[in-house]
C-alpha cells in the first residue's frame, strides 16, 4: 500500500473492506463482527484480518457453521444493544439464512411499531468469473432487494467498499452489502484514511456521456466502462454506478436517461425478475417520454450458474454490452 | 340500540354455514355469553355465545337455512325497540356483473409507429402523426420526420385552430364517404317559375319529386350489396343550413301529403334544425333529398348525393331572365333545377326524364296551384 | 395413544397418585398466591378469546388451555430484567409483565395496536414461524452476557419446533457461546395432528440436549411449581456463566391447536377427557387449598377480577378506531425511502 494524496491510501477492494471494519469497530464499541472463520483466520478472503487481535474474540467472533443461527442470533444481539456485522462466507451460503432475513430481519422493526431497531449488516463476497465451484458465484441481490425492510448496497470501487460498508454499519436499519469478489484483489483505488462514509442511496457517474446510459453495479461497472471505451469513436456512453440498489437513487437514474434517451442495464444475475427489470419498469413509468428506444438488459441467463469452463459465456461480456448499446442507438 | 350480529368466519376462510339450531327465540331475554345459536360448518358444529345482552328482536335466518359469513343472522336490542330499517336477512343480492373495462374504440393514432419521445416532440410541435410518412426502420416515424413536417407546414402558431367536433365531424365523415363511394353525375335544366308561390318553393319541389318518383322509382332506391332496393316510402330530406353546418331533417310519407301539409312540416323541421332541437329520428332514413340554397343558389350546383340515397334534387337561383317564348323575347322567372344521381343505379336518360318530369309538375303547379 | 416413556421420570412438586406435596424454598404465601393470580389471568384470557372468536370479535386464535402452568411457572422464576421469547402458543405471556390485555387482543384482531416494544417489557414479539425465535433468544442472551449483564432469557417452543433447523442452530449457538438461556420446551405431544412418535425417534426431547452439550431437566407440565423450580435452577446456572439448560415440560394438548382446528379427526378422546381431571389450574388450586391458602370465595374473587380485566380489554380494543392506512408504510424503515411517501400519496388519491 502506497500513500498518495494526504489522508488517502491505495488499497485493494478487500483491503478497503478490512479498513472500514477496523475504523468502525474502533469508533463504536457496540459494533461487532461474527461469522465463520472470521476471527483466527481473518476470513477466507482476509476481509476481517487483524480484528480479533485488536478487538478480542468477543468482538470478532468465530461462529459455528450455522448461517440461519448466526443471522438469527444477530437479531437477538440487536435486541441486546449490539450492532452486529455478519459475514456470509460466500454469496450462495447466505441462502440458508434467507428465512431469518425475510421472516424477521426485514419485519421486526415493523412488528414493534418502529420502537426497536435492528441495525445489523450482512456482508458477503458475491458474483462470478472467479473459476470457482458451483454456489461460489451467485449474484443474489434480487432476493434482498425484494425483502421489504432491508437495504442493499453493492460497491464497485475500493473507496466505495469502505464508504458503503461504513454507512451500512451506521444505518439504523438492516443492510446487506454485496462485495464483488471478482475484483477483491484486482480493483485498486484511492481510499480516504480514517472515517469515510458514502451515503446509501446515492449513485455515481463513473463515466460521463450523452448518447446512451449504461446502468450497472458491482463488478459489472468495470465491464461497462470497458464497453464505453470500446465505443468511444462511435458514441458517447455514460456509465452510472448505482452503488445502492435499495434505496435506489432514482433522481440520478432519471437525470441520466433524460440526457441520453437510451438505457442498457447490465447485471450478472439471471435475467427474469432481476434488478434490471426494476430499472426498466421504473424508466417506463417515469421517463417514457425521454426514451428513444427500449430499455435493454444484458444479464446472466435463466439457468444455474454453469461450471467455470463455461462461465465466460454466461457472464455479461464487453462484447454483449457493446452490442446492446449499438442496438439501442440504432433503434 | 339494536345490535346486528353477523355470522363470523369460524374457521379461516369459511364462506357460509348452516344454522343448525337456534337456542333462543324472538322476544327472549339473553345475557352476554348465553348460548345463542348452533352453527354447522363443513367441519363441525359450533355453539356461538351471545355477544350482547338484551332482547332478541329478530331472527333473520331459519334453522336449516344457509347463511353467508358477514350476513346478519339475529338482531339484539331493547325490548319493544323498533327496527328502523329493513335488515338484509342473509339473502345478499349478487352484484350485477358489470364489465370492468369499457371497450375503447380503436384509436387510429395508436397505429402510428413512433417512440414515446418522438410522439412527445410531435405534440409539442403540433405535427399530426396520422398519415405522416416515416423514414425510420420499417416505416417508423423518427425525429427528423417530425421536424421536417413542422417546418414544411404552417407552424401551429399561425392561424386559429378549430377542432373538428359535433356536426362538423359528422359532415366530414359523411361527405368523405360519399365522395369516395358514389360516382355522381348531374343533369341540369331550366324551369319557368313564373306565377309560382316561391315561398312554397321547397314544398312544391318535394311534392313534385314525390310525384315524379312514382314514374322513376330507381331514383328512390338504395344499393345494398348486389341488390338495388326500390323503396316504397318517399321520405324526403330537406337540406337546412344552420350555424353549425348543414342538417337534413326528413319529411315522412311525401307521396301521401299535399303541398300545404309538406309546407307545415318543412317549417317545423327547419325551425327545429336551427334551434338544434331535432331528434335523431327526424334526421335519418330519408330516401331522397331536396336541396335549395335559395338566393345564394348560384346558376347551378352539383350537390353531393346524400348517401345511401341515389339521387338529390337541387333548386338554384330564380331570377328574372330574358327568354324566348313563341319567337318573342320575354321576361320570365327562371331558375335551374338539377338532379345529381348515383350512376351505378341510375342511368342518365332516366335521370333526365325524372328531372324534366319534376320541372313539368312545377311549371303546371305554377299555373294551377293544387 | 399409549402414554409412553416421555411421561416417565418427570419431576413434580405438587403430589399426585399418593405422592406428598413439596413446598419450595423462597416462595412465601404471597408468592404462591401471585402465581395463582397469574394462572387464572392466563386461563381467563384464553377462555374469553375462544368465545370472542366464535362471536367474530377476534380472528383465528391459538388456544393454550392446559399450558398456563408452563407459562406462569417460567415467568415467576425470572426477574423483571430477564427476557422472554414466546411462540404463538404463549401469545398472552406478556400479561404477566404488565402488557395490557387489549394490546394482545389487538394482535389477534390484526390491528397495529397489537405492537409493543420488546424492550419495555423484556418480552419479544410473538413469533409465528416455528422455532425461528430460538436463534434470536440465543443471540440476545449471548449479547447480554457480552455486555457484562447477568440477565437471562427463556425461550418457549413446542415439541414440533425441535425438528426445525432453526431450533438446532439456535441451541447450538447458545451452547457454544455459553449464553444464559433457558430453552423451555412445552412438549404437549402434538404438532397439530402429528403425534410425538412421528415427530422424533428420540424417546424424550430432553435427550436432544446431550447433542449440544447442554444439561436437561424434565418436569410435569401440569405442575406450575415443578416448572418454576426447573426454570429457577436453570436461570441460576445461566447467571453463574454456566450456559444454557434445556427444560422439557410434558403435558398433553387437550384443546384444539387453534380455533380452526378439529382434533376429533386425530386425537384420543379418552385422553383428552382425562386431561381435564389434571388441569393445571385446578391442580394448583387444590394444592393451595391443602395449604389453607385458598377457599372458594377467594378463588371466585380472583376469577372475577380476571373476567373484569377481559371485559374492559375487549371494550377498549373494540372501541379503538380503525388503524390509519398510513401505518401500512410507517415503521418499515427508520428513514422511509422516498418511494413509500409516493405510494401513500397514490393510495390517498385513488381511495380518496
Amino acid at each position: 500500500m502506497s500513500t498518495t494524496a494526504a489522508g488517502t491510501r491505495e488499497l485493494l477492494l478487500v483491503e478497503a473492506v478490512n479498513d472500514a471494519l477496523h475504523v468502525e469497530l474502533g469508533r463504536d464499541d457496540s459494533v461487532m463482527v461474527l461469522g465463520e472463520d472470521v476471527g483466527r483466520l481473518g476470513g477466507v478472503f482476509r476481509a476481517t484480518a487483524g480484528l480479533r487481535d485488536r478487538f478480542g474474540p468477543d468482538r470478532c467472533v468465530d461462529t459455528p457453521l450455522s448461517e440461519a443461527g448466526i443471522l438469527g442470533a444477530a437479531v437477538g444481539l440487536c435486541m441486546a444493544g449490539w450492532r452486529p456485522v455478519v459475514e456470509m462466507q460466500y454469496d450462495a451460503f447466505s441462502y440458508p439464512c434467507l428465512d431469518q432475513l425475510i421472516t424477521h430481519v426485514g419485519r421486526y422493526r415493523w412488528r414493534t411499531g418502529g420502537r426497536m431497531g435492528f441495525p445489523l449488516v450482512v456482508r458477503m463476497p458475491y458474483g462470478g468469473g472467479v473459476r470457482a465451484p458451483e454456489l461460489h458465484d451467485d449474484s443474489p441481490e434480487t432476493y434482498y432487494v425484494h425483502t421489504p425492510g432491508v437495504k442493499v448496497a453493492v460497491p464497485a470501487t475500493p473507496a466505495d467498499a469502505k464508504g458503503l460498508l461504513a454507512a451500512a454499519i451506521r444505518d439504523p436499519d438492516p443492510v446487506v452489502v454485496l462485495e464483488p469478489k471478482l475484483v477483491y484483489r484486482t480493483a485498486r483505488g484511492t481510499v480516504p484514511e480514517g472515517e469515510h462514509v458514502v451515503e446509501l442511496g446515492r449513485a455515481r457517474i463513473a463515466r460521463g456521456g450523452t448518447d446512451a446510459t449504461l446502468v450497472a453495479w458491482g463488478a459489472m461497472v468495470a465491464v461497462c466502462e470497458r464497453a464505453a471505451e470500446a465505443l468511444a469513436g462511435e458514441a458517447s456512453v455514460e456509465v452510472l454506478d448505482l452503488r445502492t440498489l435499495k434505496p435506489l437513487d432514482e433522481e440520478a437514474l432519471l437525470a441520466s436517461v433524460r440526457r441520453t434517451g437510451r438505457c442498457v442495464v447490465v447485471q450478472e444475475a439471471p435475467r427474469t425478475c432481476g434488478f434490471a427489470s426494476e430499472i426498466g419498469a421504473l424508466l417506463a413509468e417515469r421517463a417514457i417520454l425521454d426514451l428513444h428506444g427500449p430499455v435493454l438488459r444484458v444479464t446472466g441467463y435463466d439457468v444455474p450458474y454453469p461450471y467455470w469452463q463455461l462461465e465466460d459465456w454466461y457472464m455479461p461480456s464487453v462484447e454483449k454490452v457493446v452490442d446492446a448499446v449499438r442496438r439501442v442507438i440504432a433503434f | 340500540m339494536a345490535y346486528e350480529f353477523r355470522l363470523p368466519d369460524l374457521g379461516e376462510g369459511l364462506t357460509e354455514a348452516e344454522i343448525a339450531r337456534w337456542l333462543v327465540t324472538e322476544g327472549a331475554a339473553v345475557d352476554e355469553d348465553d348460548p345463542l345459536v348452533e352453527v354447522q360448518t363443513d367441519k363441525t358444529t359450533v355453539e356461538i355465545p351471545s355477544p350482547r345482552a338484551g332482547t332478541v328482536l329478530k331472527i333473520l335466518v331459519e334453522e336449516g337455512d344457509v347463511a353467508r359469513v358477514g350476513a346478519v343472522i339475529v338482531v339484539i336490542g331493547e325490548a319493544g325497540e323498533q327496527l328502523l330499517r329493513a335488515v338484509d336477512g342473509g339473502k345478499q343480492a349478487e352484484p350485477a356483473s358489470e364489465p370492468i373495462v369499457a371497450v375503447v374504440p380503436a384509436d387510429p393514432a395508436a397505429a402510428v409507429r413512433a417512440t414515446p419521445a418522438v410522439r412527445q416532440l410531435a405534440r409539442e410541435l403540433g405535427v399530426e402523426l396520422v398519415g405522416l410518412g416515416g423514414s425510420g426502420p420499417a416505416g417508423r416515424i423518427v425525429e427528423d420526420d417530425v421536424r421536417a413536417a413542422a417546418s414544411a407546414t404552417a407552424p401551429a402558431a399561425d392561424g386559429r385552430r378549430v377542432p373538428v367536433r359535433g356536426i362538423r365531424r359528422a359532415i366530414v365523415e359523411q361527405v368523405t364517404r360519399t365522395h369516395r363511394e358514389v360516382p355522381a353525375v348531374t343533369f341540369v335544366e331550366e324551369c319557368d317559375f313564373t306565377g309560382a308561390d316561391l315561398a312554397l318553393l321547397v314544398p312544391l319541389a318535394i311534392h313534385a319529386s314525390a310525384g315524379a318518383l312514382t314514374r322513376f322509382p330507381e331514383l328512390n332506391a338504395r344499393l345494398e350489396g348486389d341488390d338495388i332496393v326500390l323503396l316504397d316510402r318517399v321520405d324526403v330530406g330537406v337540406a337546412v343550413q344552420t350555424d353549425d353546418g348543414l342538417v337534413v331533417p326528413v319529411v315522412r310519407g311525401c307521396e301521401q301529403r299535399s303541398v300545404e301539409e309538406i309546407a307545415v312540416e318543412v317549417r317545423r323541421l327547419a325551425d327545429g334544425a336551427r334551434t338544434g332541437s331535432l331528434t335523431a329520428e327526424e334526421l335519418r332514413d330519408s330516401t331522397f333529398t331536396v336541396t335549395s340554397a335559395g338566393k345564394l343558389g348560384g346558376l347551378f350546383v352539383t350537390p353531393l348525393v346524400n348517401h345511401p340515397e341515389v339521387a338529390i334534387l337541387g333548386l338554384h337561383r330564380i331570377a328574372d331572365r330574358a327568354v324566348v317564348r313563341d319567337g318573342q323575347v320575354v321576361v320570365r322567372k327562371v331558375g335551374n333545377v338539377s338532379v345529381s344521381f348515383d350512376h351505378r343505379v341510375v342511368d342518365g336518360a332516366r335521370a333526365a326524364g325524372f328531372c324534366l318530369d319534376v320541372i313539368e309538375r312545377l311549371q303546371s303547379a305554377a299555373v294551377q296551384p293544387t | 395413544m399409549q402414554h409412553g416413556a416421555v411421561e416417565e421420570g418427570l419431576t413434580r412438586v405438587i403430589g399426585v397418585d399418593g405422592e406428598p406435596d413439596r413446598r419450595l424454598d423462597g416462595l412465601d404465601d404471597d408468592a404462591l398466591l401471585a402465581i395463582h393470580r397469574s394462572l387464572v389471568m392466563l386461563r381467563t384470557y384464553d377462555e374469553r378469546s375462544v368465545v370472542y372468536h366464535r362471536q367474530g370479535r377476534i380472528g383465528t386464535y391459538a388456544i393454550y388451555r392446559g399450558h398456563e402452568g408452563i407459562q406462569a411457572g417460567a415467568v415467576h422464576a425470572l426477574d423483571r430484567r430477564d427476557w422472554i421469547f414466546p411462540s404463538y402458543r404463549e401469545s398472552a405471556i406478556g400479561l404477566l409483565r404488565g402488557l395490557p390485555a387489549a394490546t394482545i387482543l389487538q394482535w389477534w384482531r390484526g390491528h397495529p395496536s397489537g405492537w409493543w416494544s420488546p424492550d419495555e417489557v423484556n418480552v419479544a414479539s410473538i413469533c409465528v414461524p416455528i422455532a425461528t425465535h430460538v436463534p434470536h433468544a440465543a443471540g440476545l442472551a449471548w449479547g447480554l452476557r457480552l455486555k457484562g449483564s447477568d440477565a437471562a432469557a427463556v425461550v418457549l417452543f413446542g415439541d414440533g419446533a425441535t425438528s426445525e433447523g432453526a431450533f438446532h442452530e439456535g441451541a447450538n449457538v447458545a451452547a457454544v457461546t455459553k449464553a444464559p438461556l433457558v430453552l423451555l420446551c412445552n412438549n404437549n405431544q402434538w404438532a397439530i395432528s402429528t403425534p410425538l412418535s412421528e415427530q422424533t425417534a428420540a424417546a424424550r426431547l430432553a435427550d436432544k440436549a446431550v447433542g449440544y452439550g447442554m444439561p436437561a431437566a424434565r418436569v410435569d407440565g401440569h405442575d406450575v411449581l415443578a416448572v418454576y423450580e426447573a426454570v429457577r435452577n436453570a436461570v441460576a446456572r445461566a447467571r453463574a456463566g454456566d450456559g444454557p439448560t434445556f427444560v422439557e415440560a410434558v403435558t398433553y394438548r387437550s384443546a384444539p391447536h387453534a380455533t380452526a382446528d378439529d382434533p376429533g379427526l386425530y386425537i384420543d378422546a379418552d385422553r383428552v377427557a382425562a386431561e381435564e381431571e389434571r388441569d393445571c389450574v385446578s391442580v394448583y388450586e387444590d394444592y393451595l387449598r391443602r395449604l389453607g391458602l385458598l377457599d372458594d370465595a377467594a378463588a371466585e374473587t380472583v376469577r372475577n377480577e380476571a373476567l373484569a380485566t377481559m371485559r374492559a380489554a375487549i371494550e377498549t380494543a373494540e372501541n379503538e378506531p380503525p388503524a390509519d392506512r398510513e401505518l401500512v408504510f410507517s415503521h418499515a424503515y427508520a428513514e422511509p425511502p422516498p418511494d413509500l411517501a409516493r405510494d401513500l400519496d397514490e393510495l390517498r388519491r385513488v381511495h380518496a
